[in-house]
């Protein structure tokens, strides 16, 4: 196997909290809290979470927008942790990001074809051919020529969206961050952003990392699926795994509260455990597990130990003491279907039956 | 057979050939073509289209909370037997006020940020439905007994929809809650007035995927104790299945098809709710459609036969000359389209798997979402 295009190695992002006259800090959010994972060229890491998981702030410190207060991240074997403006000049024509809102990321004074123009120029493109390789990208996205003269107004969700994937795509970038590119968007348009970003991907070789909060859809899409929770992956694996026996009780509650439309897909959703309360601040987070405060199954050990985050049965890592010999005990009440797993008895988590 | 009578049996709201229009510098727009929906005594029934398919205004025009003109509303809306329309202003605000409530998509905007919860839900709870309480009237009641009475049934209420800590979350102000509990909220303040009606604009939408069921199991658990009638607006179609009766889909300010939420699910009859259903992303992993081509109709000047026609793969010169009927097709059943005629064979019917080929990629189209 080749090396991998991106590596995250213990990634953290703390946000310093100021108070009093002097703006002393008195306190961290700990956005991101030691993040690792690596997505080979030609690949999809999906990354799952709720508000405030930090799964944004992720990208935002890869591509350098927010520097890292700790831990690596190297792009095609190069340091780029809190990357030089040399660096980053660089790194840019290689990496791009497409962001959630397709509205606000557009200029609205400029017409398709200008803000198009703006990655081309900065590769040093001549003024004589920028039309043309406008066009060529508006047909990389499946919109034709008259979009030039348009402002984005006059452009639908969807094909704003479009025209925000051509211009991260101008600079034949090798590395797409995708932070909720569909998120706004209704499903019939959504589906088909997903089918273009598929085609990009097979054409290009596009290597791609998708943050999504919806699970559903990065089912047929990523070949691996992280599911972060307060600034720490709490599951990550083949995305076929995630989804047929999600380990974490988290990435459970996740997939069995998405409203679905066949009875096919009920019978696969894991059991349903609604979540009790809501997401802790990131400033003030639990001790040992952090979601123990949420867990159905947690004990006395999860709220002063914190779980190592351990490969369970040769397949996705999981964080989570369930699956930790040395707490066996503490786990007597816990329903089969969770530990179930972790025996490797053969039977699916996934099962209805209480 | 074409179904022209309330499928609600026992009905609480009916809404009969509603037309809205805007007036803007470029001409009438025509948003709502001839909506007719009703609403059984203790149904849930839900409205389930994208964006721009006039599921709000349907709603809007139902409540008035158009401002007229621009807006221009015809057509019959009778509440438990009282035609809301020809009712003055007042009158209007009376029914409404005591027996309709309705809960907003965005928990964010839709409190006061300057007053408590406590401050709001107890307005609510002792001036709900008295639009002309006047100045003296207003003070005495204010400062009587009947203020604690009104906060003791608010705290009661918060405590219905689970709010942690309710006593406390009375003294606080909006921004000092998280977005699942303001929804929290603004449930419990839509119940004060025990409506028989609610009305549930794209409820949760805004929250995150956990707190989101939270609120719907909450929202499940309320309509069995409160014996509610529910209007559902909603863009998720997952959401329509998990909590309604019935469900309506709206496509270009009309209603294409109609079911009961089993049938609408399992035999999904409109070519339109088929491409919309097999464009949802799969938990199964199974292929999904790659979108309907095209995008929703201009309302300025719409296709003047099926406003689906122009994004319809099986649409003929039929199609796009007239407005299709709604043929009933099966208890409290109808679809808008040309095919389900009783002349066409059922072999001609298009299935799902048909309509998902239909709608998968097909290379050099050109994509206008």
């Amino acid at each position: 196997m080749s090396e991998p295009l991106l590596e995250v190695e213990d990634l953290e992002k703390y946000f310093p909290v100021k108070s009093g006259i002097i703006k002393r800090t008195s306190d961290h959010v700990k956005a991101v809290d030691g993040v690792s994972f690596d997505i080979d060229r030609g690949e999809t890491l999906a990354l799952i979470g709720e508000s405030g998981s930090g799964k944004s702030t992720v990208a935002r410190t890869i591509i350098g927008l927010t520097g890292a207060t700790g831990g690596t991240v190297r792009f095609d074997g190069e340091d780029i942790t809190n990357a030089t403006d040399e660096q980053l000049a660089r790194l840019r024509s290689r990496v791009q990001m497409v962001f959630q809102d397709p509205t606000s990321s557009l200029n609205p004074r400029r017409t398709i074809g200008k803000s198009l123009a703006v990655p081309l120029k900065a590769r040093g493109v001549p003024k004589s051919d920028l039309r043309e390789r406008v066009v060529d990208l508006l047909e990389r996205v499946e919109l034709n020529d008259e979009y030039w003269n348009k402002y984005p107004h006059e452009l639908s969700g969807g094909q704003k969206q479009r025209v925000n994937i051509a211009r991260a795509l101008a600079v034949e970038p090798e590395l797409l961050l995708l932070d909720e590119p569909t998120s706004a968007l209704d499903v019939s348009v959504q589906a088909k952003i997903i089918a273009l970003l598929e085609d990009l991907q097979e054409e290009f070789g596009l290597t791609y990392l998708f943050i999504t909060h919806d699970l559903s859809l990065v089912r047929n899409f990523a070949d691996e699926t992280a599911v972060m929770y307060l600034g720490e992956i709490q599951e990550r694996g083949p995305t076929q795994e995630v989804f047929q026996r999600p380990r974490h009780p988290y990435s459970r509650a996740l997939l069995s509260a998405i409203p679905v439309t066949t009875d096919e897909e009920e019978a696969y959703k894991p059991r349903h455990e609604p979540l009790r309360g809501e997401i802790p601040s990131p400033r003030d987070i639990p001790t040992g597990c952090r979601f123990h405060t949420r867990c159905p199954y947690a004990t006395d050990a999860c709220s002063t130990d914190e779980p190592a985050f351990v490969a369970v049965d040769a397949g996705p890592s999981v964080r989570c003491h369930i699956y930790d010999e040395a707490y066996a005990d503490a786990f007597d009440d816990v329903p089969d279907v969770a530990v179930a797993a972790v025996a490797g008895e053969g039977v699916a988590s996934n099962t209805n039956e209480p | 057979m074409r179904l022209d009578e309330p499928v609600a049996e026992n009905p609480l709201l009916t809404v009969e050939n509603l037309e809205v229009g805007f007036e803007s510098f470029d001409g009438l727009a025509e948003v709502i073509d001839g909506v007719n929906l009703s609403i059984g005594k203790g149904e849930v029934v839900t409205i389930a289209g994208e964006t721009g398919c006039g599921k709000s205004v349907t709603m809007k025009s139902i409540l008035r909370l158009l401002n007229q003109p621009p807006a221009r509303v015809s057509g019959d809306i009778t509440f438990d037997g009282t035609e809301l329309l020809s009712l003055s202003d007042r009158e209007f605000e009376r029914v409404k006020g005591q027996r309709m409530s309705l809960v907003f998509q965005d928990p964010m905007s839709s409190l006061n940020p300057t007053f408590t919860i406590g401050e709001q839900l107890t307005d609510t709870a002792q001036f709900g439905g008295d639009s002309d309480t006047g100045v003296v009237e207003f003070f005495r009641r204010r400062f009587s007994g009947e203020r604690d009475e009104a906060r003791e049934r608010v705290v009661e209420m918060l405590r219905e929809v689970q709010m942690p800590d309710p006593e406390n979350i009375m003294d606080s102000y909006p921004s000092q809650l998280s977005g699942g509990m303001r929804q929290r909220a603004l449930i419990a303040q839509a119940l004060l007035n025990e409506p028989d009606l609610l009305i549930a604009d794209e409820i949760g939408t805004a929250l995150d995927v956990t707190i989101h069921d939270q609120i719907l199991d909450l929202l499940a658990d309320l309509i069995e104790n409160h014996d509610l009638s529910v209007l559902m607006i909603t863009h998720n179609l997952g959401v329509a299945r998990q909590v309604s009766d019935r469900v309506y889909v709206m496509y270009g300010g009309r209603i294409v098809e109609t079911a009961p939420t089993e049938e609408l699910f399992e035999n999904p009859k409109h070519p339109y709710t088929q491409g919309l259903i097999a464009s949802i992303p799969r938990l199964t992993g199974d292929e999904m459609a790659t979108g309907i081509d095209g995008s929703i109709p201009e309302y300025l000047d719409p296709p003047p036969g099926c406003r689906f026609a122009p994004r319809c793969p099986y649409a003929t010169a039929e199609c796009e000359e007239a407005r299709p009927e709604m043929y009933e097709r099966g208890p409290q059943t109808g679809v808008e389209c040309v095919l389900y005629d009783e002349a066409v064979p059922a072999s001609e019917r298009p299935t799902v798997e048909e309509t998902r080929s239909h709608m998968t990629r097909r290379p050099g189209k050109q994509g206008g979402d």
